[in-house]
């Protein structure tokens, strides 16, 4: 009897982590990958016993500070289970237990149209030519086959035909509008979906044999074609099964172009471009990524040799690579690397972490994005910090959207004091906040579409690298909210919002005046509320020129508390729940205590006990330390003996 | 006669020259590899019936490299940058995808 195969895809309990077991089965590539707190490794194996492997762990992405491992063990348990032993430097040991959730590796969706006229044959014959290698077993083959061996489960859709005169060739443009307007799964996001058009020509003539077209925009590597009537239904002179060779030869291409919507780059690129591992070119693979036309012997050589495969290293890829990189939709074509892995600490005795107090990390069309950061000391003795060593000044922000090159993010506000420093004890955190949606060099995480965000905090020679955090921005909602877009993603309006307010960039102000009375149920109008009401709490001093510019008067206008109430209430109590998750606890529990602090300050004492009174009902309804909540009382205890 | 003549992998932006026998027989500005396709333009050139000079010059890459071409066993010229070095194939055919 044939014994069940142990590769495919594992899960552990409670959703904290997956592998990806690859020691059997069709070409094993003797590894094991996976996923745990966000950070993705990977490890190839050595068996060491009956279903045991060992094996050093070579990979990893992401927060690697939080993850001490170097080297692993792996057991099969028998029904299904399995059990990894994480170890590393000194104590560092972690096992976990894995569940078998299914035999593949990865789940992904081919539609295969046709323009009207053509034929979508998704198979092979692999005996009806006669060149092929000896041991080829004879088989109907279909494309989905090839990527089930590649480690895919694979469904399909029926295809449907695609309206086209006699006579049409093809633009990478049309045929993208094609795949927008017949591709039933199509999205502007990342899936793991393809789509293919078996068209006749491109417009660039015969010798285009196919193409991943989809290399334009913020989701790229989801549409591919196949131009059937072009070189690739020209058999050599004398070939003696010109049909079958036709056949094949589109096969191959289809595979082929279904394959770059993988990320996987031709046999001689491997070493080109930002690749994720440093790889070696394989210009004479026998690979559906290579050119059959291009290796020594031409395609006759090609052929006798060809196993209907893939390359190991390009089945590594698709079976073991961080994600991001093989969805389709998701990193941009050639670019396997999301970011640069920076140097880590031999032995990490500090983490940051990236986060956001709502349940999906999915904001609101002209929301702006506020992020926390907690900076945690994971060793055994204390570690002195500078206190700003959260600010966004000290840190290095990277941000990413889909399809486009990372932008550092430039901070609004540059100091240039020296700060004071303090032990963080072994244990303990240090939390901060960051604006990431806009600075000095614009709106960089505001339009619609998925982000990228990584920080690095520096801290006395060490860089403490956060996870990749991945967030989204919804589209607008109305051409409205469109429009409005061009008044609110300017400096001054970020500069409103960064610093709570101001009575001197005007246009600025006037834009969130705009956004409050249009889009008052939409999250900016919270954010444009304590922008606006928070100068009102203050006697707000400007300094003035006098005398032609020879001198300057401080002119002070007076507080106006109750004024700030009415602006700063439907925001910060009324929707008090809403606010801490937009603004996130930190942000949204200093603004509101702030503000009613200096609300009491001028006499206006039920609006400030209100504030607070709401700050303290919605943060103990969210998970927010004791202490907070404790420290709010206090306040709101303050407050009411005034 | 003719022959084919492809600028595969490594450009970017650049202005190519080739000169056959030391006359220019192509010029090509900003020229980009698309590399799903490793192809960036491709064009038929006129030629001696016998082995000539075949000089490609990449001056943003800082590349002036000359081939000896016989276009009767070379009808098909792949032309690539790698690490800033020009690499010629003679495939038997030259097609795209």
């Amino acid at each position: 009897m044939e014994r069940a195969t142990l590769s495919g895809l594992y899960v552990a309990a409670r959703g904290r982590g997956e592998i990806r077991l690859d020691v059997d089965g069709r070409y094993p590539q003797q590894a094991v990958s996976g996923t745990i707190d966000a950070i993705q490794w990977i490890a190839h194996l050595e068996p060491t016993d009956d279903n045991h492997w060992s094996g050093e762990i070579s990979y990893t992405d992401g927060a690697t500070a939080s993850f001490p491992y170097t080297s692993l063990v792996v057991r099969a348990t028998g029904s299904g289970s399995v059990e990894v032993d994480f170890e590393g430097p000194g104590n560092g040991k972690r096992n976990v237990a894995y569940e078998r959730a299914s035999p593949h590796f990865r789940t992904v969706n081919f539609e295969f149209d046709f323009q009207a006229g053509e034929v979508a044959d998704t198979a092979v014959d692999t005996g009806a030519h006669p060149n092929h290698p000896e041991s080829l077993p004879g088989e109907t083959l279909s494309i989905a086959d090839i990527y089930e061996r590649a480690g895919c489960r694979v469904t399909t859709n029926v295809g449907t035909p695609v309206p086209a005169p006699p006579g049409t060739t093809w633009s990478d443009m049309e045929l993208h509008d094609a795949m927008q307007i017949h591709w039933s799964r199509f999205a502007n996001e990342a899936q793991w979906a393809v789509w293919i058009l078996y068209a006749s020509l491109h417009e660039s003539g015969p010798n285009l044999g196919g193409v991943m077209f989809d290399d334009i925009g913020p989701n790229q590597r989801q549409g591919t074609a196949l131009f059937v009537d072009s070189f690739v239904a020209e058999p050599p002179a004398g070939d003696p099964s010109p049909a079958a060779w036709v056949d094949r030869m589109r096969f191959w291409t289809a595979v082929h172009e279904l394959g770059h919507a993988f990320n996987l780059a031709h046999s001689w690129q491997k070493s080109l471009g930002t690749p994720w591992l440093p790889l070696a070119n394989e210009p004479e693979a026998r690979s559906f990524m290579n050119y059959p036309y291009s290796v020594e012997g031409g395609q006759a050589a090609f052929f006798r040799d060809f196993e209907y495969r893939f390359s190991d290293q390009e089945l590594f890829f698709v079976r073991h690579a961080p994600e991001r990189f093989v969805e389709m939709g998701n990193a941009a074509w050639f670019d396997e690397h999301g970011f640069e892995q920076e140097p880590a600490a031999a032995e990490p005795t500090l983490r940051l972490e990236l986060r956001v107090n709502r349940a999906q990390p999915r904001y609101e069309f002209l929301e702006p994005v506020w992020l926390e950061l907690k900076l945690t000391n994971l060793g055994g003795e204390p570690r002195t910090l500078e206190a700003d060593v959260l600010d966004a000044d000290s840190l290095t922000v990277v941000l990413r959207k889909d399809g486009r090159a990372a932008r550092r993010l430039v901070p609004f506000r540059q100091k240039c004091v020296a700060p004071p420093a303090a032990p963080l004890l072994p244990g303990e955190s240090l939390y901060g906040t960051v604006l990431a949606s806009a600075g000095l060099n614009g709106w960089d995480v505001a339009e619609p579409g998925t982000y990228v965000i990584q920080a690095a905090a520096h801290v006395r020679g060490e860089d403490v690298i956060s996870a990749p955090f991945t967030l989204e921005i919804a589209p607008p909602r109305s051409r409205e909210e469109e429009s409005a877009a061009g008044d609110l993603f300017t400096q001054d309006a970020a500069r409103v919002l960064l610093f709570n307010g101001t009575r001197f960039l005007e246009r600025g102000n006037r834009v969130l005046e705009d956004v409050v009375d249009r889009f008052s149920g939409r999250r900016i109008a919270l954010h444009a509320r304590v922008a606006l009401g928070s100068p009102l709490t203050l006697d707000y001093k400007r300094v003035v020129p006098t005398d032609g510019g020879r001198g300057v008067d401080l002119r002070v206008t007076p507080a106006r508390p109750h004024e700030a109430a009415r602006v700063l209430e439907p925001a910060l109590v009324e929707r008090a729940a809403t606010a801490a998750e937009t603004m996130g606890h930190i942000r949204y529990r200093t603004v509101a205590e702030r503000l009613a602090v200096r609300l009491a300050d001028q006499g206006a004492d039920a609006a400030a006990a209100r504030t607070l009174d709401s700050a303290i009902g919605a943060l103990t309804r969210r998970p927010v330390k004791r202490e907070v909540i404790d420290e709010l009382r206090a306040t709101r205890e303050a407050v009411r003996r005034r | 006669m003719l022959i084919n003549v492809a600028l595969q992998d490594g450009f970017d932006g650049d202005t190519v020259v080739i000169r056959v026998d030391g006359d220019e027989a192509y010029r090509g500005e900003e020229v980009t590899t698309r590399t799903q396709l490793s192809h960036a333009e491709d064009m038929q050139l006129d030629v001696p019936d016998e082995p000539f000079a075949l000089e490609v010059e990449v001056p943003g890459q800082g590349i002036r490299e000359s081939l000896d071409v016989d276009p009767r066993a070379q009808p098909n010229v792949a032309l690539s940058l790698f690490d800033g070095r020009l690499v010629a194939g003679y495939p038997e055919r030259l097609g795209f995808g």
